[in-house]
Order: structure tokens, then sequence, then C-alpha cells
């Protein structure tokens, strides 16, 4: 028998007008010491799905058929009362984002010791005994220390350990992780992987993992479900989905994960190949930007004058150059400093200390005046694109605010030629013009973004991890945009990116951070290939590969 | 001409208040995005309904503000006199409650006074007794037994003249509609009576046809009675109720409209530049929040009436110099309530000088200036609205409040301040003077009441972290 069946599974979110079927007539099992991988994309259904089987849906949906047997009893015919003994006992989950799973002003040991005596009970003393054993099994370095700290004193990776520790705490049968490691850097999330895969062996439990990465999913699960649009439209064991993916879903997705090879394949099914061999020569005069011992220290100020009493060094001595018609990608982990060095080319920070020469011109030392004739040449594109577009404005507005700041076109009519060029450049339709942004998707909004940037018509254009917050299929949309609008506009990006997938697509060259340092640069190859320095060795151990 | 027009200076301020207020629905009206979280506050039943009552208050307050001075009496053929005195249109509307003063108190609907006084009788013998009063139901011969008939006859008949003028003008309305919407009268009939209109028509149509009972009726018992009885003066409590409303709606809004530039400002410029100019701008606002208030307000009027008595002849008439002293209250309440909705503001515009869109448009080279009226401004106006609507009905009260400890309005002018304050010495007589105070409740309570359930409304349509679905 197998310790989670789920039957036939429906369920529905109430709407205004109409109610929606988020998750259509799913079943699946879940055995024991089993990892079964739940895949799709936003707006899928799979994290409805896991809250459905908790039974910890938002008061608006409901699960309209269906049964859900746990170890032969029906979740859905037991009480209230019953089922929260059932969670946390029989079932834990932990979620994406381990700050907001944690209360800030309890301490960790609190936290623990509340889940550990709900389910046992036991002295206070005791319960600290064993919390501090489960912190140690989930690998703090300090469990001793850090069971009086409070959330915020720990880093991501530690805070999604100790959730962890808590779901742990009443040994479960069936522990559900909705996307558990998709806030963590690369080399946190192989280890917290890791660490779940011993535990699992270790309890024996079910794991139910929640995912949209394909590559987390093939280092970790034993069979494979993947969800499109609130269906289950393919399941089965890992090596065979992999091997021969069935359905034409599971297929997309796949091809979407961008690699060195695709393209390859890409450029030469485009011709791409040549065109940019022949803007490399044209522009192989110097460098376009050159960055030189570049500074970015952050004051902290103390005491009732704010004094300065010391700095954060974000961006300590850093050095790159950049050529025409070229993609440097600049890769490293959250806090690294890479997003600072980006606004601190464009001179939306200020820098310490350093230069920063653009075709042969410090921009730190121009004037205002001429700042804002460079402003023309050097744009930068945002990660959120829920963040980077104003709310209350018109696309059209949007897309028209920069050519008129910066005096591109002087007229209202070139303007308006201009911007049904630039949405037919990212592949937007004409009427975008007159609608908000709300009215698009993610990707929509990151080719609105896009469009912003090139209405200047700039030489380099700074692109600030803008695909991260995309689907994967979505995400290739974009890259391709990048690569089509380089071929035929010849700008260069400075491509700041964790992902080391996007870089083996997109970049010419890499510069890998690492607490404000480039620790090592060269041509994508050979750092992807062959990396000399042991932090770029890890960051590259620790990326799941397909 | 019969009259002289003169303008007050609220009086300008209001009619231009009302321009404003009209082209910002223009302006929305064209706008889907600014009207479409308006469209969804008249979809709902409360908030259009609320906000029907509250362009009632307005109108009542609007045609109050329509002031002149009256003919009095032809000196030559080519010279007329006007009275010093200064009428609104809505004097002239309530004629007869304005003029008709009695000796003194009344209950509300009484024939006799409230006081017994000595009198002659038929037979030429001195008597304490309650006299009749002076006009209220001076037309009933034998005002004990005809009074009540007399009573719902007027009120009947007044209520089929409401009701039938209610009904001329809904139909008329809803036959333009038909026609050019080319559907039968009695399909959209149908559809109102099952509530299946867009907008919430059939609770319109019932808010509409009670506001215009209550008008009708109480316009013409007001005729012949005292509504709401008369005060320690012999005047009628519903006309100094009535009159009441234009001085409670001009301190929300003066008031609101003296705090708003301050606030934001104050606020978008302390939270976009920081530094030391928000330092100066925090210093500002705690300094000012941490002295009382009243005392504030209290040393303000003190110093305008020694200003006002030192310059008696720069000012017309009475409605004058109440006028200045209304302007100037509103003054010093806005003066010192800006800084709760600027704090707010400061803290909206930290973050959202942090959203990318601000970055990208400094990348572009956009000035500042034009960052804070594009970006900033537009996306803190939600709260700016909020804000206000909420204020208005605290601003009413404290008017109250002031009037109550004399430093409110005028106490020649009306409002629902004063009514309380002179109906509080009343309040320990036996039996109790209760009218004049309920009055001011009733149409003080029903104002804020409906200002706060229509914030409601607004505060959900225009909080973009509610999510709604798009229909």
């Amino acid at each position: 028998m197998s310790l989670l069946q789920v039957n036939a599974l429906s369920t529905v979110i109430r709407g205004r007008a109409e109610d929606a079927l988020v998750v259509r007539d799913i079943s699946f099992n879940v055995q024991r010491g089993e990892t079964l991988a739940l895949v799709g994309e936003s707006g899928s259904g799979k994290s409805i799905t896991a809250l459905s089987i908790a039974r910890l849906l938002p008061p608006a949906a409901h699960v309209s058929a269906g049964e859900i047997i746990l170890s032969g009893h029906d979740l859905m015919q037991i009480s209230e009362r019953e089922m929260r003994d059932v969670r946390g006992s029989k079932i834990a989950m932990i979620f994406q984002e381990p700050m907001n799973s944690l209360n800030p002003v309890l301490t960790i040991g609190d936290q623990i010791s509340e889940a550990v005596r709900r389910h046992q009970t036991m002295k206070r003393s005791a319960a600290r005994q064993q919390s501090i054993d489960l912190l140690a099994a989930v690998g703090l370095p300090a469990p001793r220390r850090n069971i009086d700290e409070y959330p915020h004193q720990l880093s991501g990776g530690m805070r999604q350990r100790v959730m962890i520790a808590m779901a742990l705490a009443a040994q479960p049968d069936l522990l559900i992780a909705d996307e558990p490691t998709t806030a963590l850097d690369v080399t946190i999330q192989a280890q917290v992987l890791e660490l779940l895969k011993d535990l699992q062996s270790q309890f024996n439990m079910g794991l139910l993992f929640i995912t949209h990465d394909l590559a987390v999913v093939k280092q970790t699960a034993d069979r494979i479900a993947v969800m499109h649009q609130g269906e289950l439209v393919e399941q089965g064991s890992s090596e065979a989905f992999f091997a021969a993916p069935k359905h034409a879903y599971s297929r997309t997705l796949l091809g979407a994960i961008p690699t060195a090879q695709k393209r390859q394949q890409r450029d030469h099914e485009q011709g791409l190949e040549q065109s940019k061999g022949v803007i490399a020569n044209n522009a192989a005069v110097g460098p376009l930007l050159s960055v030189r011992n570049l500074q970015v220290h952050f004051p902290i100020r103390a005491g009732v004058f704010r004094r300065t009493v010391d700095y954060v060094r974000a961006v300590d001595d850093v050095s790159f150059d950049l050529h025409a018609a070229k993609t440097l990608a600049l890769v490293g982990e959250s806090g690294c400093g890479k997003t600072t060095v980006g606004k601190a080319i464009v001179q939306l920070l200020k820098s310490n200390q350093g230069s920063v020469q653009f075709q042969q011109r410090d921009l730190q030392s121009l004037n205002n005046e001429d700042l804002r004739k460079t402003r023309r040449d050097l744009q930068i594109v945002f990660q959120d694109p829920y963040s980077s577009l104003n709310p209350r404005m018109l696309v059209g507005d949007i897309l028209e605010e920069g050519m008129t700041a910066l005096a591109v076109l002087k007229t209202a009519q070139d303007r308006q030629r201009k911007i049904k060029l630039l949405l037919d450049q990212v592949g937007l339709p004409t009427d975008s013009l007159l609608r908000y942004p709300h009215e698009f998707s993610g990707g929509q909004r990151q080719r609105i973004s896009i469009a912003r940037a090139l209405a200047v018509e700039p030489k380099l254009i700074v692109c600030d991890e803008p695909t991260s917050a995309l689907d994967v299929s979505v995400q290739a949309q974009v890259l391709n945009l990048l690569i089509d609008l380089q071929a035929e506009l010849g700008m260069s990006y400075l491509f700041i990116t964790h992902d080391m997938a996007v870089v083996s697509y997109l970049a010419d060259e890499v510069a890998v951070m690492h607490q404000g340092r480039i620790v090592e640069q060269g041509p994508t190859e050979q750092i992807l290939l062959e990396p000399q320095h042991h932090y770029t060795q890890s960051l590259l151990a620790a990326v799941p590969s397909l | 001409m019969s009259m002289q027009p003169t303008f007050l200076i609220t009086d300008l301020l209001f009619f231009g208040l009302t321009l404003g207020l009209i082209s910002f629905v223009f302006v929305v009206r064209k706008r889907p995005h600014l009207s479409r979280p308006w469209s969804q506050v008249l979809k709902s039943t409360t908030g259009s309904v609320s906000l029907m009552i509250l362009l009632f208050y307005y109108a009542i307050a609007l045609i109050d503000s329509v002031h002149f001075h009256p003919r009095v009496a032809q000196a030559t053929e080519s010279q007329y006199q006007y009275s010093s005195e200064v009428h609104s249109l809505l004097d002239v509307l309530m004629t007869p409650m304005r003029s008709r003063m009695e000796k003194t108190f009344s209950a509300p609907l009484a024939t006799h006074s409230f006081a017994k006084e000595m009198m002659q009788n038929e037979s030429g013998q001195m008597q304490r007794d309650y006299p009749r009063l002076n006009y209220a139901g001076a037309h009933l011969t034998q005002p004990e037994d005809e009074k009540v008939a007399d009573i719902i006859s007027i009120s009947l008949i007044a209520s089929a003249r409401a009701l039938s003028y209610w009904a001329l003008i809904w139909l008329s309305i809803l036959w333009l509609y038909s026609r050019r919407q080319q559907r039968s009268l009695t399909l959209i009939f149908k559809q109102i009576l099952k509530a299946q209109t867009a907008y919430p028509l059939r609770a319109i149509a019932f808010t509409s046809a009670l506001l215009m009972l209550l008008t009708v009726i109480s316009m013409q018992l007001g005729q012949h009675y005292h509504l709401f009885g008369t005060d320690k003066v012999g005047q009628d409590v519903f006309y100094q109720a009535v009159k009441s409303v234009r001085t409670g709606i001009l301190i929300g809004v003066l008031t609101t409209l003296i705090t708003l530039p301050l606030a934001i400002l104050l606020g978008a410029l302390a939270g976009f530049f920081r530094g030391w100019l928000d330092d100066l701008i925090q210093y500002i606002y705690t300094t000012l929040n941490s002295i009382p208030h009243v005392l504030l307000i209290a040393a303000a009027v003190l110093l305008l009436q020694v200003y006002m008595s030192g310059h008696a002849d720069d000012f017309d008439s009475l409605t004058e110099r109440a006028d200045l002293r209304l302007l100037f209250l509103c003054l010093i309440l806005g003066i010192t309530s800006w800084t709760g909705l600027c704090r707010l503001l400061r803290a909206e515009t930290f973050k959202l000088r942090e959203m990318e869109y601000i970055q990208a448009a400094e990348a572009f080279g956009v000035s500042k200036f034009k960052i804070l009226m594009r970006h900033v401004m537009p996306n803190f106006m939600h709260i700016v609205i909020i804000s206000v609507v909420l204020d208005f009905s605290g601003l009413v009260l404290a008017e109250a409040v002031l009037s109550y400890i004399n430093i409110g309005v005028d106490p020649s002018m009306n409002s629902w301040g004063n009514m309380i304050n002179q109906a509080r010495l009343e309040m320990a007589r036996d039996p109790v003077v209760w009218w004049s105070l309920s009055a001011a409740f009733i149409f003080m309570f029903t104002l804020v009441l409906f200002a706060n359930l229509f914030a409601d409304v607004v505060r959900d349509a225009l909080d973009p972290r509610i999510v709604r679905g798009e229909r």
C-alpha cells in the first residue's frame, strides 16, 4: 500500500464572475522512502495541490472532488481537529521563503521546542535537548549557540535547515517541500538537497518535492509528475522521463533550458554566426567599457549623530573590459556585489574609487550635462518585471519617457514611429501602447522593459538578472530576443546573473564575482570547462546538471 | 435688481473647490486606470448611497454659499437701498423658518410655548399658562384637537407631492435612457426592480425617494410648525441645523485643502531627497506634534479676535467677521493636522524611491522634479484620497469640540458645535430641552456616518493590495 494516494483530485478557486478549476482531476501516489517531484511552471497548480493535501487551502479555494488517502485514511473525511494532529505528526511542510515561515520575534529554540512538545509530552529541558539534536541533524554549525538565536541572525540556508528541523520534529511519514531551494544560492541549494536526501533515507519518509527546476528534479527525484494548467500531463520514473519525455509540454519544458549546445545550434539555424563575426571585427578598436579598480562602499552609520563608523565593502576592486557587440556575464551568488557593479556603471550609485571608462571617457569625471548625453548610450534592464514599470503610466508613455528626457527624437510623430518599431522589435502587438503594464504577463513586461532601454539606442545595456523572475519557457524567449537584438543592432550586454545555464547560453565572456571581487574571468567555455579558482570550481560543482 | 450679490472669501473658495471637483471627475472619466476604482465605488450599494447623501449635504452647503444683500426699500426711482444683513439662497428657500421668531423655547411641532407665562384669560383674570406660539400652529382654532390631524394631512399631501416629483424625474431620465439604449422601458424597469443593473439603481432610486420625501415634508411642515422646536431666543432649530451644514462641510473641506499641499509636498520631498531635508521636515512635524493642538488653536483664535476688534471698520457685516473667523479656524486646523498624512507619505515615498522604474527613469536622466511628479506622486495618491475622506469626518467632529470650549467658529454663526454648546446649559432643565442637541446630533451623525462608510468603500477600491477580479 502506498503512503499517499491522491485519486482524481480537483480544486476550485472561487472567482468574482466564475469559479476557476485550478487542479483538474489529478491522481498520483507517493511510497515510503520515495521522492516524487511535482514539476510545473508558475500557475500550473502544483502548490495548490500540496495545500489541498495538507488541507491548508486559502478561504477562496476548496477541494471539489477526489480523495486523498494517507496510510489508509481519507483525509477529506476526517474533522479539522483530527486533521490538526495529522499535520505535523504525519505530514510536514517546508516552504519557499524561510524568512517568512519563521516567527521573527521568537528564538529558533522556542520554535523548534514548540513543534517537539506538540506531539510528545516532555519537559522543557528534554525538549531543548531534542531540539539541539535536531539542529545538529540538519547540519547547523553550532546548534548549542544557534538555538538561542533569532531567525534574522541566520543566513537563508541556515533558516531553511531550521525549517526542515521543525518539520522533522514529529518524525512525519510524508514531507511536502514546496520549492524549498528556489530562494537559495546554488551552493546552499546543493547542500540542502543533499540534506533532504539523507534525512529521507534515515527516517524512511515519503517526499513530495514541488519545483519548477528540472535540473534539481533530476538530482533528487525517483519519479516525476509534470503539471500543466492544472492537469497532470505526464508521470513516470526519472530516468525514463529524462531519456524520452512523452508529452509535448514536457519536451518544450526540457527544450527551453538554455545550454551552450542549443545556442550554437540556434545560431547556426538563424545564420547569426556570420553577422556576429562582422560586428566583432568592426569593433576591434578598443573596449567599449573598461572598468578599473572599482570600489563601492556603503557607510554603516551609528550613534546619535549617525557618524560613519565603518563601511560595507559591497564592491571591492573590480576590473574588466567589455568590447562592442559582446556579452560579458557577471556571475555570482546573492550578496556578492554584482548588482552594485551594474548600478555603479550606469551611475545610479556613486563609486568610491576606481574608474569607469565608457567609449574612452571617464564617466565619474563627467559633469551633469555630459552625463545626461552619455546616458543615451548606457541603459539598464531590471530583474523584477513587476516593479520596473510604473503601474500608473501607459506603455506608450513609458517607452516615450526616455526619448523625451534625452531628446533623442525631436517631433512627436518621429517618436511614435520609433515606438511602433520598438514594439515590433520586441514582439509585442501595436495596440499595447494604450494599455497599462498590469495587463501584461511577466515575460511581456520584461519585453517592455527591454524596449524602453532600446528606445534611446544604447551601445551598452546592463541586464540585471532580467530572466530570473520568469518561467523557464518564457526565459528562453527573452534570452533569444536579447540575442537577436544584439545581432541586429550590435550593442553589448553586461549580463548580471546567478544562473550558470543562462551564462553558457548567452555569454561570450564570464567574470565570476565573490565577496565584492572578481575571482576569475575569461572566455565562457574556458571558465565553464576548466575553472581555475577554487570558488568557481565549487560554484560549478553545485549547479545541478541535466 | 432686487439684491446685491456678495462673495465671502469662503464662498469663493467653495466655488473654486466645486469647479476643481468637477474637473477632477472629467479627468478621471478619461483615464481608464483612474476611473476603474471609482466605478467600482459607484457599483457598490454602500458607496453610491453614501455618495448620494454626501452630495445632498454638499448641495445644501452650495446653495447656502450664494450670498447677497437683500433690497430693503426704494429711496428714489433709480437708487436702491440694500440691507446690511447678508442672506443666502438657502435663507430665501427657508424664509418662513428663518423669519418667524417665537419668544423662547418651544418643543418640536408644538403649538404652545414651553414656559408658562402670566396672561389674561377670556374673563379678564390674570393666569399662568402656556401661551400660544406666534407662528407655529397659528392657523388652528382648537390646536389640542386639530394638531395631529393637521400634521398628518400636511405630511400626506407633501408625500404625494414628493413622490410625484420623484416619479416624474426618474421616468423622464429612464425614458431618455431607454431611447438612447434602444431598449424597452419595461425591460429596464424589470432589471432595476430585480437589482440586475451594473450600478445599484434600485438603491439609488430608493435613496432619492427618501431624500425627496424628507425634504418636501420638512419644508411643508416648516411653513406651519417648528419641526425641531425653537431655541432660547425662539429661533427655529431645524433652520439652524440646516444652516450648520455649510459650516461643517467648509471646515472639513477647506482644512483638508490646506493640509494636502503641505502634507504632499513635504512628505514627498522628505522621502525622496532624504538627508538634511528629511531631517529638517521631520524636526518640524515632530515639534508641531508635541505642542497640544488645542493650545495652538486657542492662541491663534484669540490673536484673530484682537485683530478684528482693532479693525472693526474693515468689516461690512457681522457675517463677514464670522466668515473670516471660520476661514482662520480652517487655516489653523490645517496647519496643525498635516503631520499625520505627511508621515505616511514620507514612508510611502521611501518605498517607492527604491522601485526599479524610478531607477530606470534616473538612468534616462529624467529630472528629479519630473520623477517626483510622474513616478512618485501618482503612486501614492490612493493614500491621499483615503486619508482625506477619513480626516474629513474627524474635522467635522473637531469643530463641535472646539466650539464647546469657545475657540471654534464665531458664536453668531450657525454650527453644530455652537448648537451643542448652547444646548448643554439647558440639559439641566426639568423637563429637559433636548431638541437642539438631538437636531445637531442627527445632522452631524448622518454626515459623519456616511462619510465614513464612503471612505471604507473608497479605501477598498483604491488599495492596490486588495486583489480583485478584473470584471
